[in-house]
Protein backbone atom coordinates (compact mmCIF):
# COMPACT_ATOMS: atom_id res chain seq x y z
CA UNK A 1 0.00 0.00 0.00
CA UNK A 2 1.23 3.49 -0.76
CA UNK A 3 1.42 5.64 2.16
CA UNK A 4 1.43 9.48 1.06
CA UNK A 5 2.36 12.30 3.88
CA UNK A 6 3.83 15.79 4.60
CA UNK A 7 6.48 17.50 4.63
CA UNK A 8 7.63 20.18 7.40
CA UNK A 9 10.80 22.26 7.85
CA UNK A 10 10.23 23.91 10.72
CA UNK A 11 13.41 25.36 10.48
CA UNK A 12 12.46 27.88 7.58
CA UNK A 13 8.80 28.12 8.95
CA UNK A 14 7.84 31.60 9.68
CA UNK A 15 4.65 31.15 11.12
CA UNK A 16 2.76 33.07 8.90
CA UNK A 17 -0.13 30.97 9.39
CA UNK A 18 -1.13 30.93 5.20
CA UNK A 19 -0.99 27.57 5.29
CA UNK A 20 -3.90 27.37 7.88
CA UNK A 21 -5.95 30.44 6.51
CA UNK A 22 -6.14 28.17 2.91
CA UNK A 23 -7.04 25.17 4.32
CA UNK A 24 -10.15 26.74 6.12
CA UNK A 25 -10.51 28.49 2.61
CA UNK A 26 -10.67 25.75 0.41
CA UNK A 27 -12.32 23.12 2.98
CA UNK A 28 -14.92 25.99 3.76
CA UNK A 29 -14.34 25.45 7.54
CA UNK A 30 -16.02 27.51 10.21
CA UNK A 31 -14.44 29.55 12.65
CA UNK A 32 -12.84 27.19 15.62
CA UNK A 33 -12.04 24.38 13.23
CA UNK A 34 -8.84 23.89 11.79
CA UNK A 35 -7.48 21.44 9.91
CA UNK A 36 -3.90 22.41 9.78
CA UNK A 37 -2.81 24.65 12.90
CA UNK A 38 0.18 26.82 13.50
CA UNK A 39 1.74 26.11 17.32
CA UNK A 40 3.80 28.49 18.61
CA UNK A 41 6.83 27.07 20.97
CA UNK A 42 8.40 29.15 23.15
CA UNK A 43 11.46 28.61 25.60
CA UNK A 44 14.64 29.70 27.63
CA UNK A 45 15.31 33.18 28.64
CA UNK A 46 17.65 35.63 30.25
CA UNK A 47 19.73 34.40 33.03
CA UNK A 48 22.91 35.64 34.31
CA UNK A 49 26.49 33.47 34.19
CA UNK A 50 28.92 35.09 36.39
CA UNK A 51 27.57 38.30 36.36
CA UNK A 52 27.30 38.29 32.63
CA UNK A 53 24.09 38.36 30.90
CA UNK A 54 22.94 35.51 28.93
CA UNK A 55 19.63 34.77 26.79
CA UNK A 56 18.92 31.30 25.34
CA UNK A 57 15.37 32.28 24.61
CA UNK A 58 13.62 30.67 21.21
CA UNK A 59 10.83 30.10 19.60
CA UNK A 60 9.98 27.70 16.25
CA UNK A 61 6.83 27.56 15.11
CA UNK A 62 5.20 23.64 14.12
CA UNK A 63 2.38 23.22 11.14
CA UNK A 64 0.07 20.38 12.43
CA UNK A 65 -2.72 18.75 10.02
CA UNK A 66 -3.52 15.00 10.04
CA UNK A 67 -0.64 12.99 9.56
CA UNK A 68 -2.37 10.20 7.85
CA UNK A 69 -0.57 7.75 10.06
CA UNK A 70 0.53 4.36 9.37
CA UNK A 71 -1.48 3.13 12.50
CA UNK A 72 -4.26 5.45 13.28
CA UNK A 73 -5.88 5.24 16.24
CA UNK A 74 -8.81 6.98 14.96
CA UNK A 75 -9.78 4.31 12.67
CA UNK A 76 -9.20 1.59 15.12
CA UNK A 77 -11.66 3.31 17.64
CA UNK A 78 -14.09 4.09 15.67
CA UNK A 79 -17.20 2.40 16.13
CA UNK A 80 -19.05 2.97 12.89
CA UNK A 81 -15.69 2.65 10.36
CA UNK A 82 -16.58 5.93 9.29
CA UNK A 83 -13.16 6.50 9.43
CA UNK A 84 -10.69 4.62 7.22
CA UNK A 85 -7.22 4.50 5.32
CA UNK A 86 -7.55 4.44 2.36
CA UNK A 87 -4.84 2.70 -0.53
CA UNK A 88 -2.76 5.72 -0.63
CA UNK A 89 -2.56 5.76 3.04
CA UNK A 90 -4.34 8.79 3.32
CA UNK A 91 -7.13 8.58 6.47
CA UNK A 92 -10.36 9.99 5.73
CA UNK A 93 -13.94 10.21 7.02
CA UNK A 94 -17.22 9.23 5.15
CA UNK A 95 -19.80 11.70 7.41
CA UNK A 96 -22.53 9.53 6.04
CA UNK A 97 -21.45 6.65 8.43
CA UNK A 98 -20.34 9.55 11.36
CA UNK A 99 -22.63 9.43 14.28
CA UNK A 100 -20.39 12.19 16.24
CA UNK A 101 -19.73 10.23 19.18
CA UNK A 102 -16.30 12.20 19.04
CA UNK A 103 -14.01 9.17 20.35
CA UNK A 104 -12.10 9.86 17.73
CA UNK A 105 -11.18 13.19 18.77
CA UNK A 106 -10.45 11.54 22.45
CA UNK A 107 -7.79 9.31 20.94
CA UNK A 108 -5.74 11.46 18.47
CA UNK A 109 -2.62 12.80 20.04
CA UNK A 110 -2.98 15.66 17.20
CA UNK A 111 -5.95 16.88 17.39
CA UNK A 112 -6.97 16.32 13.97
CA UNK A 113 -10.23 14.94 13.70
CA UNK A 114 -12.66 17.96 14.73
CA UNK A 115 -16.07 18.54 15.31
CA UNK A 116 -18.38 20.24 12.59
CA UNK A 117 -21.54 21.59 14.99
CA UNK A 118 -23.86 22.45 12.08
CA UNK A 119 -23.78 18.50 10.74
CA UNK A 120 -22.95 16.98 14.12
CA UNK A 121 -19.92 15.13 12.94
CA UNK A 122 -16.25 14.15 12.85
CA UNK A 123 -14.43 16.25 10.16
CA UNK A 124 -10.62 16.16 8.83
CA UNK A 125 -8.05 16.79 6.77
CA UNK A 126 -7.91 14.40 3.59
CA UNK A 127 -4.82 15.55 2.17
CA UNK A 128 -6.85 17.60 -0.55
CA UNK A 129 -7.41 14.05 -2.09
CA UNK A 130 -9.42 16.35 -5.36
CA UNK A 131 -6.27 18.06 -5.64
CA UNK A 132 -4.40 15.77 -5.94
CA UNK A 133 -6.30 13.56 -8.17
CA UNK A 134 -5.90 16.80 -10.43
CA UNK A 135 -2.50 16.29 -9.99
CA UNK A 136 -2.33 19.83 -7.95
CA UNK A 137 -0.59 20.27 -4.73
CA UNK A 138 -2.77 20.43 -1.48
CA UNK A 139 -3.83 23.99 -0.45
CA UNK A 140 -1.69 24.18 2.24
CA UNK A 141 1.58 23.51 0.11
CA UNK A 142 0.42 26.00 -2.53
CA UNK A 143 -0.08 28.60 -0.23
CA UNK A 144 3.33 27.94 1.69
CA UNK A 145 5.52 31.33 0.61
CA UNK A 146 8.35 30.09 2.54
CA UNK A 147 8.09 26.56 0.41
CA UNK A 148 8.59 24.77 4.01
CA UNK A 149 5.32 22.31 3.29
CA UNK A 150 6.14 19.71 0.74
CA UNK A 151 4.10 16.21 0.13
CA UNK A 152 4.12 13.05 -1.63
CA UNK A 153 4.71 8.75 -1.41
CA UNK A 154 6.54 9.44 2.31
CA UNK A 155 9.49 6.98 1.36
CA UNK A 156 10.26 10.07 -1.82
CA UNK A 157 9.97 12.15 1.13
CA UNK A 158 11.95 10.19 2.98
CA UNK A 159 14.36 10.05 0.31
CA UNK A 160 14.81 13.59 -0.40
CA UNK A 161 14.42 14.95 3.09
CA UNK A 162 15.32 12.61 5.85
CA UNK A 163 13.62 11.32 8.96
CA UNK A 164 11.98 12.92 11.75
CA UNK A 165 8.76 13.39 13.67
CA UNK A 166 9.58 13.13 17.46
CA UNK A 167 9.46 17.48 18.22
CA UNK A 168 7.57 19.09 21.09
CA UNK A 169 4.92 19.34 21.05
CA UNK A 170 4.51 16.55 18.93
CA UNK A 171 3.56 13.20 20.74
CA UNK A 172 5.41 9.84 20.85
CA UNK A 173 5.84 8.87 16.92
CA UNK A 174 5.93 5.43 18.26
CA UNK A 175 1.79 5.97 19.28
CA UNK A 176 0.58 5.79 16.08
CA UNK A 177 3.31 5.99 13.46
CA UNK A 178 2.87 9.43 12.24
CA UNK A 179 3.24 9.62 7.86
CA UNK A 180 5.02 13.17 8.32
CA UNK A 181 8.89 14.02 7.68
CA UNK A 182 9.89 16.99 9.92
CA UNK A 183 13.23 19.15 9.67
CA UNK A 184 13.34 20.36 12.94
CA UNK A 185 14.19 23.71 14.10
CA UNK A 186 17.82 24.31 15.96
CA UNK A 187 16.21 25.57 18.75
CA UNK A 188 14.04 22.18 19.26
CA UNK A 189 15.45 20.01 22.36
CA UNK A 190 14.01 18.46 25.08
CA UNK A 191 13.21 21.24 27.27
CA UNK A 192 11.15 20.63 30.23
CA UNK A 193 10.08 24.27 30.00
CA UNK A 194 9.47 24.74 26.42
CA UNK A 195 5.68 25.63 26.44
CA UNK A 196 3.02 26.30 23.67
CA UNK A 197 2.55 29.85 23.12
CA UNK A 198 -0.36 30.01 21.79
CA UNK A 199 -2.98 27.14 23.27
CA UNK A 200 -6.11 29.19 23.16
CA UNK A 201 -5.98 29.34 19.29
CA UNK A 202 -5.05 25.79 18.54
CA UNK A 203 -7.50 24.33 20.64
CA UNK B 1 -18.53 20.90 32.50
CA UNK B 2 -18.51 20.60 29.08
CA UNK B 3 -22.05 20.37 28.08
CA UNK B 4 -21.29 16.82 26.72
CA UNK B 5 -20.34 14.60 29.74
CA UNK B 6 -23.63 14.48 31.43
CA UNK B 7 -24.94 12.17 28.86
CA UNK B 8 -21.82 10.05 29.50
CA UNK B 9 -21.86 10.35 33.36
CA UNK B 10 -25.36 9.22 33.17
CA UNK B 11 -24.83 6.45 30.80
CA UNK B 12 -22.00 4.91 32.94
CA UNK B 13 -23.26 5.37 36.40
CA UNK B 14 -26.58 3.99 35.77
CA UNK B 15 -24.83 0.88 33.83
CA UNK B 16 -22.29 0.35 36.87
CA UNK B 17 -25.46 0.82 38.92
CA UNK B 18 -27.31 -1.89 37.14
CA UNK B 19 -24.10 -4.37 37.11
CA UNK B 20 -24.20 -4.07 40.91
CA UNK B 21 -27.61 -4.66 41.44
CA UNK B 22 -27.89 -7.56 39.21
CA UNK B 23 -24.72 -9.19 41.90
CA UNK B 24 -26.39 -8.11 44.52
CA UNK B 25 -30.03 -9.47 43.95
CA UNK B 26 -28.07 -12.67 42.65
CA UNK B 27 -26.41 -12.88 45.97
CA UNK B 28 -29.40 -11.97 48.13
CA UNK B 29 -31.97 -14.06 46.52
CA UNK B 30 -31.42 -17.35 48.15
CA UNK B 31 -30.52 -15.79 51.60
CA UNK B 32 -34.05 -13.80 51.26
CA UNK B 33 -35.74 -16.99 50.14
CA UNK B 34 -34.92 -18.54 52.92
CA UNK B 35 -35.89 -15.89 55.31
CA UNK B 36 -39.14 -14.28 54.16
CA UNK B 37 -40.29 -17.21 51.76
CA UNK B 38 -40.88 -17.58 47.59
CA UNK B 39 -43.38 -15.31 47.49
CA UNK B 40 -41.84 -12.35 49.11
CA UNK B 41 -38.48 -12.99 47.81
CA UNK B 42 -39.45 -13.32 43.77
CA UNK B 43 -41.44 -10.22 44.40
CA UNK B 44 -38.76 -8.10 45.50
CA UNK B 45 -36.57 -9.73 42.75
CA UNK B 46 -39.35 -9.03 39.86
CA UNK B 47 -39.62 -5.52 40.68
CA UNK B 48 -36.10 -4.68 41.83
CA UNK B 49 -35.39 -6.41 38.18
CA UNK B 50 -37.86 -4.04 36.49
CA UNK B 51 -36.35 -0.91 37.96
CA UNK B 52 -32.61 -1.78 36.76
CA UNK B 53 -34.08 -2.66 33.70
CA UNK B 54 -35.99 0.92 33.09
CA UNK B 55 -32.64 2.48 34.46
CA UNK B 56 -30.33 0.58 31.64
CA UNK B 57 -33.15 2.09 28.86
CA UNK B 58 -33.06 5.47 30.66
CA UNK B 59 -29.32 4.61 30.59
CA UNK B 60 -29.37 3.60 26.53
CA UNK B 61 -31.20 7.00 26.07
CA UNK B 62 -28.92 9.44 27.41
CA UNK B 63 -26.03 7.81 25.85
CA UNK B 64 -27.31 8.60 22.37
CA UNK B 65 -27.69 12.67 23.89
CA UNK B 66 -23.74 13.01 23.20
CA UNK B 67 -23.89 12.04 19.84
CA UNK B 68 -23.98 14.80 17.03
CA UNK B 69 -26.02 13.02 14.86
CA UNK B 70 -28.13 10.40 16.10
CA UNK B 71 -29.35 8.83 12.12
CA UNK B 72 -26.05 6.98 11.79
CA UNK B 73 -26.22 5.20 15.27
CA UNK B 74 -27.41 1.56 13.61
CA UNK B 75 -23.89 1.65 12.50
CA UNK B 76 -22.47 1.69 15.99
CA UNK B 77 -21.30 -1.92 15.96
CA UNK B 78 -19.54 -2.04 12.74
CA UNK B 79 -16.05 -1.75 14.05
CA UNK B 80 -16.62 -4.58 16.80
CA UNK B 81 -13.10 -5.94 15.67
CA UNK B 82 -11.20 -3.10 17.09
CA UNK B 83 -13.11 -0.45 18.64
CA UNK B 84 -14.15 -0.60 22.68
CA UNK B 85 -16.79 1.32 21.66
CA UNK B 86 -18.65 -1.09 19.56
CA UNK B 87 -17.92 -3.52 21.89
CA UNK B 88 -19.51 -1.44 24.57
CA UNK B 89 -23.06 -1.32 22.85
CA UNK B 90 -22.83 -4.84 21.94
CA UNK B 91 -21.83 -5.69 25.88
CA UNK B 92 -24.21 -3.23 27.57
CA UNK B 93 -27.39 -5.14 24.77
CA UNK B 94 -25.77 -8.69 25.70
CA UNK B 95 -26.01 -7.29 29.64
CA UNK B 96 -29.30 -5.61 28.88
CA UNK B 97 -30.65 -9.50 27.07
CA UNK B 98 -29.14 -11.51 30.01
CA UNK B 99 -31.25 -8.93 32.65
CA UNK B 100 -34.56 -9.21 31.01
CA UNK B 101 -33.63 -13.33 31.05
CA UNK B 102 -33.34 -12.64 34.87
CA UNK B 103 -36.73 -11.48 34.66
CA UNK B 104 -38.18 -14.26 33.11
CA UNK B 105 -36.90 -16.24 34.44
CA UNK B 106 -38.35 -15.01 37.93
CA UNK B 107 -42.20 -15.49 36.66
CA UNK B 108 -41.63 -18.44 34.90
CA UNK B 109 -43.79 -21.24 36.37
CA UNK B 110 -42.22 -24.63 37.63
CA UNK B 111 -38.69 -22.59 37.75
CA UNK B 112 -36.88 -23.22 41.25
CA UNK B 113 -34.30 -21.56 43.22
CA UNK B 114 -31.27 -22.50 42.05
CA UNK B 115 -32.63 -22.27 38.25
CA UNK B 116 -32.96 -18.61 39.50
CA UNK B 117 -29.34 -17.89 40.65
CA UNK B 118 -27.69 -19.77 37.95
CA UNK B 119 -29.84 -16.82 35.22
CA UNK B 120 -28.35 -14.17 37.97
CA UNK B 121 -25.04 -15.80 38.11
CA UNK B 122 -24.82 -15.64 34.29
CA UNK B 123 -26.14 -12.11 33.98
CA UNK B 124 -23.56 -11.00 36.96
CA UNK B 125 -21.09 -12.45 34.64
CA UNK B 126 -21.97 -10.95 31.59
CA UNK B 127 -22.40 -7.63 33.89
CA UNK B 128 -18.96 -7.51 34.82
CA UNK B 129 -17.77 -7.93 30.94
CA UNK B 130 -19.84 -4.61 30.62
CA UNK B 131 -17.72 -3.25 32.84
CA UNK B 132 -14.25 -4.16 31.88
CA UNK B 133 -15.33 -3.26 28.45
CA UNK B 134 -16.79 0.22 29.90
CA UNK B 135 -13.08 0.80 31.48
CA UNK B 136 -11.53 -0.97 28.36
CA UNK B 137 -13.29 1.97 26.07
CA UNK B 138 -10.86 5.10 28.28
CA UNK B 139 -8.07 2.86 28.59
CA UNK B 140 -6.35 4.72 25.37
CA UNK B 141 -3.24 4.65 24.47
CA UNK B 142 -2.69 8.20 23.81
CA UNK B 143 -4.64 9.27 27.29
CA UNK B 144 -2.50 8.58 30.37
CA UNK B 145 -4.20 9.62 32.71
CA UNK B 146 -6.61 6.88 32.03
CA UNK B 147 -4.89 4.43 30.55
CA UNK B 148 -4.17 2.86 33.62
CA UNK B 149 -5.51 0.34 36.36
CA UNK B 150 -7.21 2.85 38.57
CA UNK B 151 -9.83 3.34 35.41
CA UNK B 152 -11.16 -0.62 36.43
CA UNK B 153 -10.77 -0.42 39.28
CA UNK B 154 -12.82 3.01 40.11
CA UNK B 155 -15.41 1.46 37.83
CA UNK B 156 -16.05 -2.21 39.36
CA UNK B 157 -15.90 0.03 42.84
CA UNK B 158 -18.66 2.13 41.89
CA UNK B 159 -20.57 -1.14 40.55
CA UNK B 160 -20.38 -2.56 44.12
CA UNK B 161 -20.75 0.44 46.14
CA UNK B 162 -23.93 1.67 44.02
CA UNK B 163 -25.61 -1.71 43.05
CA UNK B 164 -25.04 -3.13 46.88
CA UNK B 165 -26.31 -0.11 48.44
CA UNK B 166 -29.16 -0.20 46.50
CA UNK B 167 -30.36 -3.81 46.74
CA UNK B 168 -29.30 -3.11 49.99
CA UNK B 169 -32.37 -0.33 50.84
CA UNK B 170 -34.61 -2.71 48.26
CA UNK B 171 -33.81 -5.85 50.91
CA UNK B 172 -34.42 -4.31 53.81
CA UNK B 173 -37.78 -3.25 52.59
CA UNK B 174 -39.05 -7.18 53.10
CA UNK B 175 -36.76 -8.25 56.30
CA UNK B 176 -35.84 -4.76 57.87
CA UNK B 177 -36.59 -6.11 61.26
CA UNK B 178 -34.06 -9.36 61.14
CA UNK B 179 -30.77 -8.16 63.32
CA UNK B 180 -28.55 -9.96 60.52
CA UNK B 181 -30.77 -9.36 57.26
CA UNK B 182 -28.74 -9.69 54.27
CA UNK B 183 -29.08 -6.14 53.52
CA UNK B 184 -26.39 -5.62 56.49
CA UNK B 185 -23.86 -7.50 54.13
CA UNK B 186 -24.33 -5.60 51.38
CA UNK B 187 -24.81 -2.48 52.71
CA UNK B 188 -20.93 -3.02 54.46
CA UNK B 189 -19.47 -3.61 51.36
CA UNK B 190 -20.98 -0.99 49.99
CA UNK B 191 -19.36 1.00 52.86
CA UNK B 192 -16.17 -0.84 52.28
CA UNK B 193 -16.55 -0.07 48.41
CA UNK B 194 -17.01 3.35 49.27
CA UNK B 195 -14.03 3.84 51.61
CA UNK B 196 -11.76 2.48 49.11
CA UNK B 197 -13.25 4.03 46.01
CA UNK B 198 -11.56 7.66 47.88
CA UNK B 199 -8.38 5.60 48.84
CA UNK B 200 -7.93 5.02 45.32
CA UNK B 201 -9.07 8.08 43.79
CA UNK B 202 -6.22 9.60 46.07
CA UNK B 203 -3.81 7.37 45.02
CA UNK B 204 -4.42 7.58 41.56
CA UNK B 205 -4.24 11.90 42.14
CA UNK B 206 -0.81 11.69 43.85
CA UNK B 207 0.72 9.43 41.09
CA UNK B 208 -0.70 11.83 38.07
CA UNK B 209 1.33 14.45 40.75
CA UNK B 210 4.83 12.56 39.73
CA UNK B 211 4.43 12.50 35.90
CA UNK B 212 5.25 14.71 33.86
CA UNK B 213 3.59 16.05 30.25
CA UNK B 214 -0.25 14.98 29.70
CA UNK B 215 -0.55 12.79 33.22
CA UNK B 216 1.00 16.12 34.80
CA UNK B 217 -1.69 18.28 33.40
CA UNK B 218 -4.59 16.07 33.99
CA UNK B 219 -3.12 16.04 37.71
CA UNK B 220 -3.44 19.89 38.11
CA UNK B 221 -6.74 19.92 36.59
CA UNK B 222 -7.81 17.28 39.61
CA UNK B 223 -6.08 19.34 42.13
CA UNK B 224 -7.65 22.59 41.08
CA UNK B 225 -10.81 21.70 40.90
CA UNK B 226 -11.74 21.53 44.45
CA UNK B 227 -14.11 18.98 43.70
CA UNK B 228 -11.95 15.99 45.61
CA UNK B 229 -12.80 17.42 48.95
CA UNK B 230 -15.91 17.77 47.91
CA UNK B 231 -16.45 14.85 46.89
CA UNK B 232 -14.61 12.58 49.82
CA UNK B 233 -16.83 14.62 52.64
CA UNK B 234 -19.60 13.62 50.56
CA UNK B 235 -18.62 9.91 50.96
CA UNK B 236 -17.57 10.23 54.48
CA UNK B 237 -20.89 11.50 55.04
CA UNK B 238 -22.44 8.27 53.66
CA UNK B 239 -20.52 6.08 54.97
CA UNK B 240 -21.56 7.26 58.74
CA UNK B 241 -25.08 7.57 57.55
CA UNK B 242 -24.57 4.00 56.06
CA UNK B 243 -22.82 2.46 59.52
CA UNK B 244 -25.73 4.37 61.71
CA UNK B 245 -28.35 2.80 59.92
CA UNK B 246 -26.60 -0.76 60.40
CA UNK B 247 -25.46 -0.80 63.84
CA UNK B 248 -27.13 2.57 64.94
CA UNK B 249 -30.44 4.11 65.63
CA UNK B 250 -31.52 4.92 61.73
CA UNK B 251 -33.99 2.89 60.28
CA UNK B 252 -32.75 0.63 57.60
CA UNK B 253 -34.69 1.99 54.74
CA UNK B 254 -34.43 5.62 55.27
CA UNK B 255 -31.08 5.48 55.94
CA UNK B 256 -30.09 3.36 53.27
CA UNK B 257 -31.77 5.53 50.66
CA UNK B 258 -30.02 8.28 51.83
CA UNK B 259 -26.50 6.87 52.13
CA UNK B 260 -27.22 5.65 48.48
CA UNK B 261 -28.61 9.46 47.51
CA UNK B 262 -25.05 10.55 49.04
CA UNK B 263 -23.17 8.17 47.25
CA UNK B 264 -24.56 8.91 43.91
CA UNK B 265 -23.69 12.61 44.16
CA UNK B 266 -20.48 11.52 45.19
CA UNK B 267 -19.92 9.19 42.42
CA UNK B 268 -21.11 11.84 40.13
CA UNK B 269 -18.44 14.35 41.23
CA UNK B 270 -15.93 11.70 40.88
CA UNK B 271 -17.01 10.82 37.24
CA UNK B 272 -17.07 14.48 36.32
CA UNK B 273 -13.14 14.95 37.42
CA UNK B 274 -12.95 11.44 35.69
CA UNK B 275 -13.93 13.36 32.19
CA UNK B 276 -12.47 16.87 33.12
CA UNK B 277 -9.59 15.37 33.89
CA UNK B 278 -8.65 14.41 30.60
CA UNK B 279 -5.62 15.40 28.67
CA UNK B 280 -4.35 13.90 25.84
CA UNK B 281 -0.48 12.84 24.42
CA UNK B 282 0.79 15.52 21.86
CA UNK B 283 -1.59 18.54 20.65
Amino acid sequence: MAQTGFYFDSAGCTGCKACQVACKDKNGLEVGVKWRRIVEVQGGGWSTSNGVPVNDSYAYHVSVACMHCENPICVEVCPTKAMAKGDDGIVAIDPRRCIGCRYCEWACPYGAPQFDKDSGTMTKCDLCRDHLAAGKAPACVSACQMRVLDYGEIGDLTHKYGQGADVYPLPDPDLTLPAVVLNPHPAMRHDPDARIANREEIY
Amino acid sequence: MHSNEWPLISFTLISQFAVGAVVGLTVAYGPLHDRVGQSEATDLLLRSLVVVLALLAVGAVAATLHLGNVRNVYLVLSNWRSSWLSREILAFGAFGAMVLLFAATTVADGVDTSTVVAVGGLASVFGVVLVAVIAKLYMLRTVPVWNRASTPITFFLSAMMLGFVGVAAATAVVDESATTGIWRALGLLAMVAAAAQIGAFEVHRRQLGRESGAAQRSGAVINESGLVQNRAGLTAIAILVGLLTLWGPLPSVLGLIITALLLIAAEALGRHLFYASYAREGL
